[in-house]
């Protein structure tokens, strides 16, 4: 087991707290924008995790995963963000 | 070699600290928009940093145009989607804090007031 080995491991381990932390805003998050950025930041700590699991694992494929699943979460935020301003315009068009 | 070992671990290390920073920001900080500051720049700041010790590791051309692909998308829509969020939780009249200083979005309501649906009903 190289040192290197050894800091991606923690690294993870890290990763995995902060991931934790930020699904605690997700379930309490007091407004929908505040569950959507713990979205987008749960998003991007399985992006690092990709990256770190695939230096672990030795296979080059994972980064592509980690590509694909950064544009995912863009257009998750960018629909969540359309739906909010959809949702407050629309009992005005009914009036 | 071992040289590279060390400088990667050590940015791969760095990367993960300010992950666990941004998200005690999100648990810590009082409001939707500051939390949405503390998302937004240091995530984008720890992947640079992992994804760069990753690719010190691999040391290989490929790789690093993969991630230069990477990177570069990250720097385009991690401001893009925070704005675009924050301009949705504006208009749907989310709270803010009450030590926040709110007198120049209000004159900006006020100047823009006819054409400030910046809502935009489609």
């Amino acid at each position: 087991m190289s040192l290197f080995t050894i800091a991606a491991y923690v690294s993870i381990g890290i990763i995995s707290i902060s991931t934790l932390l930020t699904l605690i805003r997700f379930v309490k998050g007091p407004s929908l924008p505040d569950r959507v950025i713990s979205l987008d930041v749960f998003s991007a700590n399985l992006l690092a995790v990709l990256a770190i699991y695939s230096v672990l694992a030795e296979q080059k494929a994972y980064l592509n995963v980690a590509l694909i699943m950064s544009l995912i979460a863009f257009v998750g935020t960018m629909t969540f963000a359309y739906y909010l301003v959809y949702k407050r315009n629309k009992p005005q068009d009914d009036d | 070699m071992m040289i590279r070992d060390i400088l990667s671990a050590l940015f791969i290390l760095a990367g993960s600290l300010f992950m666990l920073i941004s998200s005690i920001g999100m648990i810590r900080f009082p409001d939707f928009y500051i939390r949405n500051s503390a998302s937004t720049k240091a995530v984008v700041l720890g992947v640079l940093l992992i994804l760069l010790g990753v690719g010190m590791h691999y040391n290989d051309t490929l790789v690093f145009i993969e991630i230069f692909a990477i990177l570069l998308f990250i720097f385009l829509i991690a401001p893009l989607a925070a704005h675009i969020v924050s301009r949705a939780a504006v208009i749907t009249d989310v709270e803010f804090w009450d030590k926040t200083d709110l007198r120049e979005l209000e004159q900006y309501k006020n100047e823009n007031e006819q054409e400030t649906d910046l809502e935009g009903k489609e």
